[in-house]
């Protein structure tokens, strides 16, 4: 039946895979499906996080996911189908990789996107390497996405995942040749109720435990500024002006830290029209804001750019639907290349709210073609 | 790592954690479940036959140890143990005595339950040792001032072997007459135990640590000292610990305990030219192979090492996915590897202290078992080694 088989992937065969499971259900799955494959498999769980300053309860030190709680949980899951699984203390990786730039973007004016550098560097980047000590030749994840094998050329190509709902494709972008030809994602075909049946089908433990697609590392009920500033990554914010697109200074903030290109609230400006941040001026500690029409833009350069369906976009440019945010379902454009690892997207209709920091990703229908970070105007 | 073949035995060379069941405590408990599993506190004569079992492996403990027999208590474990005698001491002493004197290289049983007494008013004084993890005498007993309500010393380290100079810090206790505990649950059954050259008034045993099961151990209590006791129930084990006391598993313990103690020194020998394969094969495979305390007077199972560039949790899992079982600093509650209180006491930086892997042989090590182990190392470094940097290559 389409999309709840889980369909074996092109780079199925000999050899050990190494599972990222967290204790969700979804890298739950993942793993029941390799291991009733009879495939090889190895879990890891990653602990991220641990010990976070000012948690008020147990269950806060370790953020929203991935306590020994849950890592019992892909204990219990491993356990039940025969496979080893062991818990690596990571928080100096991810503090390096993900946190800590995290915190800068913030303070550069910049939104981060930290789930990205998390596949980026963590997950298939660090795990990979630790993994290998087992011999593993490949991570498999619970991520929503498909891959495939380009015919003649062998590239590894990366899709959108068969749910639309759950899609992560965008978060997987920045992985290159050789991360995409050792990942694989056993979800990928698989609608979330198709994966929540199968964890039931399996007798999973945590079949029904909800997820939150909020920030990993943040506690529930914590917001990021706070926690950015208890965990001492944000140098406690500089104050500045908040300033209308004239310049007019119309009120007084605390950090550029704490806004994000689009925000509304928070701004402490009272008025009949509601204001939105259009800009972020770190090196003057400015917030510029303007009126919903102020956030339109028609075109954004990208920097560091990864293709993934080609080496690098032909010269004059490819048409393509440009996510701008992982909220954003995608707009059309054309994606020219400017050199430098640099890009322009030049969207047929103004979007709302192009952030500086985000990711954005461009697709051809399913295809990832592939993205870039948006860069500061 | 074929799944094809039939998996070969694995090797396990983990003892300091648990030394595997000895046949003769497997004898011992298979025999009381099968025959007599009756409450030794009742006055029948399934009862009566109980409480011999009970009171035989007392006597076993106590010939071992050269303590009297009603000095023992026998309790759930090592940490009950130790627990029990810190809150026993600690809990009745006097307002005015506020200071615990432990080194720096003692077991997380240990520092966890004189941390607790943290929150009620008392001062943790921590010793450091040497780089050799070994605690100076004189800086120790520089610190058993007045007002010292209890001492705590190890006999030896379970992470490097590394033997505490416990006959002189005991002896010097006596003298100042401040109450010493020496934890000896990594000592019995490797080293001679003689509480005339340990004058200790308290000591801590574990039956899993020398091949019998896990979940009992026992108190020693110096004659003369009422320990008030942490499990008040039913007034067992002369009213020092409450509860039915586990028959088989205590028959299995004393087994245990004949079984490593009668044999020590032949075994003890053996297991040091065991260890010296060991340490020779490793320094020819990597010469740069850092040894953790080697220098120190040393228990003869145990050997603790670092490869530099070389994760010690990798280097676990690694030899783990290889059939061979290994330990490296201490598993947390999550199960990931933390980073060796034991080696950062010794000086090591961080990045040293995570590279330990610990190496700890016992009854059931062999000459093959052991060969085992040194041909899978090189392998498993390799492929550690080739795997280090950002992982991947982006």
């Amino acid at each position: 039946m389409n999309g709840t088989e889980h369909r074996p992937t092109p780079s199925a065969g000999d050899g050990i895979t190494a599972v990222a499971m967290s204790g969700g259900v979804d890298s739950s799955v993942a793993a029941t499906l390799l291991a009733r494959e009879g495939r090889d498999v190895v879990g890891f769980s990653m602990r991220l996080v641990s010990g976070l300053a000012g948690a008020t309860d147990e269950s806060a030190r370790y953020g929203r996911c991935c306590s020994p709680e849950d890592f019992l949980d892909a204990r219990r899951v491993a356990d039940r189908w025969g496979f080893p699984h062991y818990v690596l203390a990571m928080e100096e990786e991810f503090e390096r990789h993900v946190l800590r730039p995290f915190a800068e973007d913030y303070v550069r004016g910049r939104t981060p996107s930290p789930c990205v550098r998390c596949n980026t560097f963590v997950k298939f980047g660090v795990l990979f390497g630790k993994a290998a000590a087992v011999g593993a030749e490949r991570v498999a994840t619970g991520h929503y996405a498909r891959l495939d094998r380009e015919p003649g050329t062998g590239r590894t190509l990366l899709r959108r995942a068969a749910d639309p709902d759950k899609d992560q494709s965008y978060y997987l972008f920045d992985l290159s040749q050789a991360q995409l030809a050792r990942a694989e994602f056993p979800l990928g075909a698989m609608t979330k109720d198709a994966v929540r049946d199968a964890a039931r089908d399996a007798g999973l433990a945590n079949a029904d435990k909800p997820e939150s697609m909020d920030l990993c590392f943040v506690a529930n009920g914590d917001d990021y500024r706070e926690f950015l500033a208890r965990e001492g990554l944000a140098e406690g914010g500089k104050p500045g002006a908040i300033v209308d697109r004239d310049g007019a200074v119309v009120g007084r903030h605390d950090g550029v830290e704490r806004f994000t290109v689009g925000q509304r609230r928070g701004l402490g400006v009272s008025g009949a029209a509601p204001r939105y941040v259009t800009r972020i001026e770190p090196a003057e500690s400015l917030v510029v804001i303007g009126s919903r029409e102020d956030l339109e833009r028609d075109r954004c350069t990208i920097e560091r750019c990864r293709w993934i369906a080609f080496d690098r976009p032909p010269e004059d440019g490819v048409r393509a639907t440009v996510r701008i945010r992982a909220g954003h379902s995608g707009a059309t454009a054309d994606v020219r290349p400017l050199g430098d690892g640099r890009a322009e997207v030049r969207f047929d209709e103004p979007q709302s709210a192009i952030t500086p920091g985000q990711a954005a990703v461009a697709y051809d229908g399913d295809l990832v073609l592939g993205g870039g970070w948006i860069a500061s105007s | 790592m074929a799944r094809s073949a039939a998996p070969p035995e694995r090797v396990y060379l983990d003892h300091n954690a648990t030394s595997p069941l000895r046949p003769e405590a497997l004898e011992a408990m298979r025999s009381v479940f099968a025959e007599n599993t009756a409450n030794p506190a009742s006055l029948h004569a399934e009862g009566r036959a109980a409480r011999a079992i009970v009171e035989g492996a007392r006597e076993d403990l106590a010939r071992a140890i050269g303590c009297a027999a009603n000095t023992i208590v026998f309790t759930s474990g090592g940490s009950e143990a130790i627990e029990s005698i810190v809150r026993g001491v600690c809990d009745r002493a006097p307002v005015y005595m506020r200071r615990v004197v432990v080194s720096a290289v003692e077991h997380s049983a240990v520092l966890g339950a004189v941390r607790a007494l943290e929150d009620r008013g008392f001062t943790v004084e921590v010793v450091p040792c040497d780089a050799d993890g070994r605690v100076d005498v004189d800086a120790f007993v520089g610190q058993l001032r007045r007002h010292t309500a209890l001492a705590v010393l190890q006999w030896a380290n379970n992470e490097t072997g590394v033997l505490q100079p416990v006959d002189e810090v005991a002896r010097a206790c006596r003298t100042a007459q401040i109450p010493v505990l020496v934890d000896a649950v990594q000592a019995l059954g490797k080293v001679e135990i003689d509480p005339r050259e340990v004058p200790a008034d308290f000591f801590a045993f574990s039956s899993h640590k020398v091949g019998g099961p896990q979940g009992v151990g026992a108190a020693v209590v110096r004659e003369g000292i009422a320990l008030a006791p942490l499990i008040h129930g039913g007034n067992q084990e002369m009213r020092r610990r409450g509860g039915t006391p586990a028959v088989a598993s205590l028959a299995g313990f004393g087994a245990a305990t004949r079984a490593a103690v009668g044999g020590l020194r032949d075994e003890s020998r053996r297991l040091l030219r065991l260890r010296a394969r060991i340490e020779t094969r490793l320094r020819d495979l990597f010469p740069d192979t850092r040894f953790h305390g080697q220098t120190a007077p040393r228990l003869s199972n145990t050997v603790h090492f670092g490869v530099p560039g070389v994760s010690g949790e990798l280097l676990a899992i690694g030899l783990d996915a290889a059939g061979v079982a290994v330990s490296t600093g201490s598993a947390c509650a999550s199960g990931a590897v933390e980073p060796s209180h034991v080696l950062e006491a010794m000086g090591l930086d961080a990045d040293v202290a995570r590279g330990g892997v610990r190496v700890s042989l016992g009854w059931d090590t062999t000459v093959p078992a052991v060969d085992r182990f040194l041909d899978a190392l090189p392998g498993v470094v390799a492929r550690i080694r080739e795997s280090n940097g950002p992982g991947v290559a982006r």
